[in-house]
């Protein structure tokens, strides 16, 4: 698994680096190396005076950019 | 760099490592480290203006910040560890926005007039097996850890802790990351959990103490990732005593677990398990197989 790490690490070539990325990726399933749960749903509780959190607008990330976040107006 | 590294924009560009802060190098050097961590400067939309560790952060807007000036003028962070906490803050209107609710709180938000509650995918939650690179382990089996696997019910767990919001998975990698594979989860198969671990040496014996059938694998305390500092998954726990793999929660952490546990059970009647003492180190097991 380190070998494939590494090599996928300094591989420049996509094809090539997506086979090894694919391949670490089924070794760590085969093996059981950790039992995967869920992706997490973050539950986010949101007040009358928010308009939009954007939430996804980052991949990964809980929350927009703080500048695109926006309030109601009154 | 010696070699290529593909992944450099993503460690310094993203918030995947936060390696890469754009900061004023005259500035840092200065103030220093101590000063800078007092007054930061960055690059983003918005200034510093206050600190106060475990209490708040504030920042205001940085009108010139190059993509877009702020519409929300001020921000306040406040710190507020527990879930319930929040929840109040949010429906007496201390707050605008509380994360990372679970399960009864989360659904009170739901239903709540005027309130929402929104589920954006963050990270994936796993299962680590940290002593399986110790050859004395029983950890070092892949059957006990298959075994650990199967005694998951994955859908449950999402019911009670996430509503449902949450994607049973089988990858460490979130599906819309770049060259991902996608997995299906094991499925929850608690009886063939238990025959695993008798195939791989840790067959059930009977503790006449509780005069029922336990295997003695144990899972330490580090082995539930992704949860806030101390905090496990009861429900996850509950499912491994119910398969024979016991996971040791101590002192404090026990009675959190014990309370959030117990709580379930009475508000849903949904969990199978009990908790059960044993010293320091309680563990939570099937009472259907007492």
């Amino acid at each position: 698994m380190n070998d494939l790490f590494r090599a996928a690490g300094s591989e420049l070539d996509r094809k090539k680096r997506e086979a090894l990325l694919h391949q670490l990726q089924r070794v760590l399933n085969e093996q059981v190396t950790q039992a995967p749960v869920y992706h997490l749903g973050f539950p986010t509780g949101l007040g009358p005076r928010v308009e939009d959190i954007l939430a996804g607008a980052i991949p990964g990330f809980y929350l927009a950019p703080f500048e695109d976040l926006r309030l109601r107006r009154p | 760099m010696r070699e290529p590294w593909p992944d450099f924009p993503a460690f310094y560009g993203t918030f995947v490592a936060s390696a890469g802060w754009v900061v004023p190098k005259k500035y840092v050097e200065q103030v220093g480290e101590e000063g800078f961590r007092k007054a930061p400067v960055g690059a983003g939309p918005y200034k510093f203006v206050s600190f106060k560790p475990g209490v708040e952060l504030v920042l205001e807007a940085f009108e010139g910040y190059w993509r877009k000036s702020p519409s929300i003028k001020r921000l306040v962070f406040r710190s507020l560890p527990d879930e319930t906490t929040r929840a109040a803050a949010l429906k007496a209107g201390e707050v605008d926005v509380a994360l990372l609710l679970s399960g009864p709180v989360a659904d009170d938000i739901r239903k709540t007039p005027g309130l929402r509650l929104v589920a954006p995918l963050l990270g994936i939650f796993w299962l680590d097996f940290p002593d399986q690179w110790d050859p004395k382990s029983p950890w070092a089996d892949k059957r006990v850890r298959l075994a650990a696997s199967l005694a998951i019910d994955r859908q449950a767990l999402n019911q009670a802790e996430t509503l449902g919001l949450s994607r049973p998975t089988g990858s460490l990698v979130p599906r819309d990351f770049e060259f991902a594979l996608p997995f299906e989860p094991h499925p929850y198969d608690p009886k063939r959990a238990r025959q695993l671990l008798a195939e791989a040496g840790y067959p059930q014996r009977v503790r006449r103490r509780r005069d029922r059938a336990v295997s003695t694998v144990q899972l330490d305390g580090r082995g539930h990732h992704g949860m806030a500092p101390g905090r496990r998954h009861p429900h996850a726990d509950a499912q491994h005593g119910a398969c024979g793999v016991h996971d040791r929660v101590a002192g404090e952490e026990a009675a959190r677990g014990r309370a959030h546990h117990q709580r379930r059970v009475r508000q849903r009647g949904h969990a199978a398990g009990v908790l059960r003492d044993r010293g320091t180190a309680p563990s939570l097991s099937d009472p259907c197989r007492r």
